[in-house]
């Protein structure tokens, strides 16, 4: 498939560039350019990090550039490419006859190093204090809880590589109603390997990592139709995208159940039912065959000194594996119009919706096997959080007050209505009201500087549903029955009593910069970007986040063979949010 | 910076310096006299470990250094000679997840550009 892409590549360039020379006979204008050379590079230590997107080895490799451009009456064609090394290329062509015809098409390639997580953090084992004692040996107040990791491929050198080839066409179909057809195709394939981790919640935590296969397809098509039908702008849009993973599926095997200190295979009829798989190899991190397919049409129509413009869509996306499909609707329209001559008013009204397949989780019962009557059936229905309808209305009013000062003032409100999240049935609507103020400012040709600043304020941010746990000893679970004295790890699910947030109910932010241009030989551009938010609608929670971002720029061109480029920028980020920490004993 | 030294020759070069930190601030986790208090003295069993460190647990300290610098010599009005550097030293003080990150790359590129 590799060749094949470059293969398709390269004859695509040479027919179109044949075709150009006998369609266009009158060339005026045509020029060539190569580069030949190569490159030697040299790594000391950690080569991943620092050579990322290199080989990373020691060596000289051959390396050339080429460039062709040719400019014509009625046309014009351009080719740049860059050889790298075998997994580092890029060429791009692009070819325009009159307005008539345009063509694209570009090829890039690089090599990405993986990383190994080392798993060196993923270790503990649970301390009982109270067998401590002196003389005793670590066995003995070293408990049974565990976490480990065992890493199968230590040293393991992974890399992907990703291939890329985007194609565009235009072409006038008729000049009666500028009847135009527009294409687009993106493939992008991706091979290599990666490290892949399985997690298997036995008697003891336990994660393996090895090297995982990477190999996978994208497809990214969009076809299109644009005319003009009187006093209308009508257009049509197909999208169609392909995610096709090829790999082998990873295959791990998931400890079988046991008491963490009792002897080994004991006690598996108590453990055995806490878990799906146990004693068993299954496949995971399996990534899912997804085809998504889309319909848009859309309009504009010119209204007095003004437009309205609109769409209205739907799209399906479908989990091949799974059979899982998500539907959405969407419309939206634009309306824009001159107030006076200095004054522009922009309103936007956009409405969608979307709908996932819910699925039927079917899990074995718990503890069915034993005596004891503590019999539960997990079973359930999982319904999507996607499931919404979001709502979006803004209005902006643009004044140009004079010469030197324009002033804008937006004003919106988003509607998210969740149908069945938290609780299925009744979700929650998150609602936000934002208001923007905007002035650009222009002294002469030597001096522009522009302010943005904008408040949110929303109600009901996405929340995770119960998230948090139960505060020490506010609350008592009781056994499932009378008979039994066990509560078991998953009813304190039970405790689980605020939903909570990490998303801000206010926000505040702003956006300056600055350009001052003396003369010629010498320009300075400064900003300031800032933002903070919180969240103190939270019983038991303060969220907070900021963020400051100044920069700096100075330009000096002494002299027309001297010039000099400096810069600054710091960027600050703070956040304040709830931590959760594994602790063993639940 | 871009010097042109002459009709032939022309010099270019950069420095870029890339700092980047990251830390948590020290967990203030419930205090355990407090929650003794509020079960009557039921604590969950081994409820007393200490979180002192685990704020440094998951730091990052990284250090980019990069030099870049390249000549350009006109042999002939057809014909280019360049020349090229790179070098890269990242100092990673800290190590986490993947382990000690520091390493450096040097290219050296050269070749000529001839034009028709």
């Amino acid at each position: 498939m590799k060749s094949l892409l470059k293969f398709v590549f390269v004859i695509v360039v040479l027919l179109l560039a044949s075709s150009f020379s006998f369609a266009d006979e009158g060339v005026k204008f045509e020029s060539y350019s190569l580069w030949i050379g190569g490159h030697y590079t040299d790594f000391t230590d950690y080569t991943k990090k620092v050579g990322e997107y290199d080989l990373g080895d020691n060596e000289t490799l051959p390396e050339f550039s080429l460039n062709y451009l040719s400019v014509g009456q009625n046309s014009i064609m351009r080719f740049v490419s860059h050889y790298y090394d075998s997994k580092n290329a890029y060429a791009k062509l692009n070819a325009k006859v009159s307005d008539k015809l345009k063509f694209s098409m570009q090829y890039r390639s690089l090599l990405k190093q993986e990383g190994q997580d080392l798993l060196d953090v993923m270790s503990a084992q649970e301390y009982l204090p109270a067998a401590d004692t002196v003389g005793a040996s670590p066995n003995s107040w070293l408990g049974g809880k565990m976490l480990t990791h065992d890493i199968q491929d230590p040293g393991a050198d992974y890399n992907t590589y990703r291939q890329e080839l985007l194609t565009q066409f235009s072409v006038l179909l008729s000049e009666k109603n500028n009847v135009r057809f527009n294409a687009t195709h993106r493939m992008i394939l991706k091979t290599g390997t990666e490290q892949k981790i399985a997690s298997s919640h036995c008697f003891a935590c336990h994660l393996t990592s090895m090297e995982g296969e990477v190999n996978n397809t994208q497809h990214q098509l969009e076809l299109g139709v644009d005319a003009e039908v009187g006093s209308f702008d009508v257009g049509y849009q197909f999208g169609y995208r392909l995610y096709d993973p090829k790999e082998q599926a990873s295959l791990a095997y998931y400890d079988n159940a046991m008491h963490p200190i009792k002897a080994a295979g004991t006690a598996a009829g108590e453990f055995g039912p806490r878990l799906i798989y146990e004693d068993v190899e299954a496949e995971f991190s399996v990534s899912p065959k997804t085809e998504k397919m889309s319909h848009k049409v859309k309009f504009k129509r010119n209204l007095g000194n003004g437009y309205l413009a609109g769409s209205i869509g739907y799209a399906s996306a479908e989990n091949k594996y799974t059979e899982l499909k998500n539907n959405s609707y969407s419309s939206a329209f634009n309306y824009a119009t001159f107030i006076d001559p200095n004054t522009k008013l922009i309103a936007k009204v956009a409405i969608s919706k979307l709908d996932s397949d819910s699925i039927y989780i079917d899990l074995p019962t718990f503890r069915e096997d034993l005596s004891d009557s503590n019999y539960v059936d997990f079973d359930f229905t999982r319904y999507s959080a996607l499931n919404r309808t979001n709502t979006n209305l803004s209005a902006e009013l643009i004044k140009r007050m004079n010469k030197k000062l324009t002033v804008s003032g937006l004003l919106g409100y988003d509607m998210v209505n969740r149908d069945d999240y938290p609780v299925v049935g009744d979700g929650t609507s998150t609602k936000k009201l934002y208001l923007q103020a905007k002035f650009n400012y222009r002294k002469s040709l030597y001096y522009r500087s522009s302010l943005k600043i904008r408040f949110e304020k929303i109600s009901d941010p996405f929340v995770s549903g119960k998230g948090l746990f139960e505060s020490s000893g506010e609350f008592v679970l009781d056994p499932l029955t009378g008979a039994s004295i066990w509560v078991f790890y998953f009813q304190r699910e039970d405790l689980r009593y605020q939903d909570i947030t990490t998303s801000p109910t206010q926000v505040m932010s702003c956006d300056w910069n600055m350009s001052y241009n003396p003369g010629s030989k010498l320009s300075l551009t400064m900003g300031l970007k800032g933002k903070m938010d919180k969240n103190d609608d939270l019983d038991s929670l303060d969220v907070e986040h900021s963020s400051f971002i100044p920069s700096i720029s100075i330009m000096h061109t002494p002299s027309a063979r001297f010039s000099l480029q400096t810069g600054y920028s710091y960027n600050y980020d703070k956040s304040r949010l709830p931590i959760a920490v594994a602790l063993f004993d639940g | 910076m871009n010097y042109t030294a002459s009709a032939k020759l022309n010099l270019h070069g950069m420095v870029t310096w890339n700092k980047a930190e990251s830390s948590l601030d020290e967990v203030l986790m419930p205090d355990l006299h407090e929650i003794e208090i509020l079960t009557g003295g039921d604590l969950v069993e081994n409820q007393d470990y200490d979180f002192t460190n685990m704020n440094s647990y998951s730091d990052l300290d990284y250090t980019l250094l990069k030099l870049e610098g390249g000549l350009s010599y006109k042999i002939s009005p057809t014909m280019t000679f360049t020349l090229d550097g790179e070098y890269a030293d990242l100092t990673d003080d800290q190590g986490y997840v993947f382990g000690n990150e520091s390493g450096t790359f040097l290219m050296i590129r050269s070749g000529f550009k001839i034009n028709f």
